[in-house]
């Protein structure tokens, strides 16, 4: 995205007659100095505290690299990136579904995406648990049509983890890739075909080349995500899936700090090269463009497939059946996306005091149970106010940062959008952590607002970008217009520019606030039993199984979906931004 | 050594334990689905083969089990349950560690 034409040069906020002079680069200062002192500094004493004890010492990096905790490394490698590659597989052909069909299927198609992106991802690992077991949903179905014997190993394996990952990782590629390619256009295919290309050569000539910067930004974001997600390896993976994340959160759990630090810093190192390499070999635009919006128009450099025997070959198998094959690819996936979220509903009104399929029969005990339990009724509370308190401070910060960064001609304007994008491309666990050592020195850990600021690190990047978003159509004439009536600054901020922002920031709050809500890192590391959250709540019912939990997760899933149909009303006021 | 655990249904549950032949048991009451109590499968395998003459360990299916479960009241899982000559002497809710165990059962002069 770049800022509008009319904002070239950095325009002062001044009012006529009056000596206020505002830089828009000033308003980058509250956000950054957030960042830095609570995610740079504490990342980089994260790095202080694992390599000093009384000196410099090399201890925990030697004992991270010794063949168990390297095989633990190999795997999440080899976890993370097989869980991106199948979300891009299917991500793509879904997303391109999406692009080209009549807005109302479209629409349809968003909100189960957005429904599965916003809903918890402990409620929907809890899904999987009761669809993919021996009994579960899928076995039962298979058992019953007479397509298998036995039922199939689907959980606890590499298998389940996948099916786990994927699901929490594919909306947010194929959101970064829809963004693409409604940028893009359908103009590439229509002119391909005019020179009679066949529709899968129009694809891949004339087409994919161009939403390469969706594909790298969308593959990388969901790599480095899947390289911190721990909850589904301990949910639905095997003996062998444990991953560095599992690792560093037993290791903070036993209190070796250091030696989680080390392994923080190893995992922080493993998504660097990752990133390195895709910005050598792609170009460096492609996580975020000179507009600070990621994945939209990025320059990217296009790796050229030599045209030869092979190309000629594939292309006359895939011109043959690319006219249906994304189309099923997109039903599939839109029935692996949401059939999880849907299940929920009759496992949770089911009477056994355990998991069956199918339910015999219906109550609302466990709803009665999570309204009359003081523990879930105090985690809810506490999650409501910690996701209050991070909306109302992403805000506060994000707004004045969106504007200082759409208005903003100053050379530190670039610096400053590569550093607060940064805490979406480092994993959230490398944050975590340093929030943990950063607060554990000032005691201030336990409480609703030690959990609120560190998981402000995550949402105000988010906040920012969605409403730097709706401010590349704000035209800045209108605010000179105010000024040369009279209005100061403030007067002008609250009078004009807040009310055209509103449905933006109205998304960038409701993004700030689900995200604070599903999150759960910062609760465990910093929350203490004072701070306990639904999501924390939920984690530790896993060692201690009752089926309340289902009936929190239906209600975390359709507190989900009610977010996400609030935020296309929201679209709908102000198209800026939507994907519809 | 699967073998050192023993795996009783609704209908052998009774007849498992009366010719398991030690006053002392532990029922351990897991499901398919319940990961916690998959990753303690190794664990009571190494109690059964530590504490074989002693004890016998039982897993529990809640699924093939359901009366049994009712019958000992549990409600969560996994649970842990210790017979002495058999009527309920300890009751643990939730994933355990080995040292838990041990310490469990250590409570029970065993």
């Amino acid at each position: 995205m770049s800022a509008a034409p009319s904002a070239e040069r950095e325009l002062p906020v001044r009012a006529p007659g009056r000596h206020l002079r505002l830089s828009p680069t000033l308003l980058l200062v509250p956000a950054t100095v957030f960042l830095l002192v609570l995610f740079g500094w504490p990342v980089v004493n994260v790095l202080k505290q694992s390599l000093f004890d009384h000196g410099f010492t090399v201890r925990e990096y030697t004992r991270a690299f010794e063949p168990a905790y390297r095989r633990i490394l190999l795997h999440t490698i080899e976890i993370a990136l097989s869980a991106a590659g199948l979300s891009l597989l299917f991500g793509y052909p879904t997303a391109y579904v999406m692009a080209r069909v009549r807005p109302r299927v479209r629409i349809v198609m968003v909100l189960v995406v957005g429904a599965a992106y916003l809903s918890n991802p402990l409620a929907r690992n809890y899904a999987w648990i009761f669809m993919l077991g021996t009994r579960g949903v899928v076995n039962d179905t298979l058992l019953r049509l007479h397509i298998i014997h036995q039922p199939l190993d689907l959980i606890f394996n590499r298998t389940g983890l996948l099916i786990g990952m994927v699901h929490i990782l594919m909306p947010t590629v194929i959101l970064i890739l829809l963004a693409t390619m409604l940028a893009v256009g359908n103009d590439p295919l229509r002119a391909a075909a005019s020179l009679a290309a066949g529709p899968f050569t129009a694809f891949r000539r004339a087409y994919f080349p161009q939403t390469m910067s969706g594909v790298v930004a969308g593959f990388v974001l969901a790599f480095v995500i899947g390289s911190a997600i721990f909850t589904t390896a301990a949910m639905l993976g095997g003996q062998n899936d444990f991953m560095m994340s599992n690792e560093i959160v037993d290791q903070v759990q036993a209190l070796n700090w250091a030696f989680a630090g080390a392994l923080a810093v190893i995992l922080l190192g493993v998504v660097l090269v990752a990133i390195l390499i895709v910005q050598r070999f792609l170009g460096a635009g492609a996580l975020v463009d000179r507009g600070g919006v990621m994945a939209r128009n990025a320059p990217v450099r296009v790796v050229r497939v030599h045209e030869g025997r092979v190309t000629a070959a594939v292309d006359a198998v895939m011109n043959r059946c690319w006219r249906w094959l994304p189309g099923v690819v997109a039903v599939v996936v839109m029935v692996y996306l949401s059939l999880p979220l849907l299940i929920i509903l009759p496992i949770s009104l089911g009477p056994s005091r355990f998991i069956t399929w199918p339910p015999s029969g219906v109550t609302s005990t466990w709803y009665s149970k999570y309204l009359s339990e003081p523990a879930w009724r105090h985690a809810t509370v506490n999650s409501f106010e910690i996701a209050g308190i991070t909306t109302a401070l992403s805000l506060m910060l994000g707004l004045p940062a969106a504007l200082g960064l759409a208005r903003s001609r100053s050379r530190l304007r670039g610096p400053i959008l590569a550093f607060m994008l940064s805490p979406l491309i480092i994993p959230n666990i490398i944050a975590a952590i340093g929030i943990l050592f950063f607060f554990s020195k000032f005691n201030f850990t336990g409480n609703v607002f030690s959990v609120a600021l560190g998981d402000t690190i995550e949402a105000l990047p988010l906040a920012t970008l969605v409403m730097l978003a709706a401010l590349r159509n704000f035209d800045p004439a209108i605010e000179r217009a105010a000024a040369s009536l009279g209005a100061g600054p403030i007067r002008t901020v609250f009078k004009v520019t807040l009310p055209i922002l509103a449905a933006a920031t109205a998304t960038a709050a409701l993004f700030a606030f689900m995200h604070s809500f599903n999150s759960l890192l910062m609760a465990m590391f910093v929350g203490g039993i004072n701070a306990t959250t639904l999501s924390k709540q939920m984690w530790e019912s896993l060692a201690d199984f009752e089926p309340t939990i289902t009936a929190v997760s239906m209600l975390m899933v359709g507190f989900g979906l009610l977010v996400f149909i609030g935020l296309r009303l929201l679209q709908r006021r102000d198209r800026t931004g939507s994907l519809t | 050594m699967a073998d050192a655990l023993g795996y009783v249904s609704d209908e052998t549950f009774d007849d498992e334990l009366s010719r398991a032949g030690e006053t002392v048991i532990l029922l351990d009451f897991t499901a398919d689905w319940c990961a916690p109590c998959k990753a303690m499968e190794p664990i009571l395998e190494g109690i059964a083969e530590e504490y074989a003459g002693r004890m016998r360990v039982f897993r529990v299916d809640f699924d093939e089990c359901p009366d049994v479960a009712d019958r000992y009241q549990v409600m969560s899982l996994p649970t842990l349950i210790l017979l002495r000559d058999g009527e309920p002497v300890q009751r643990v809710r939730g994933a355990q560690n080995r040292r838990a165990i041990v310490e469990l059962l250590a409570g029970a002069e065993l």
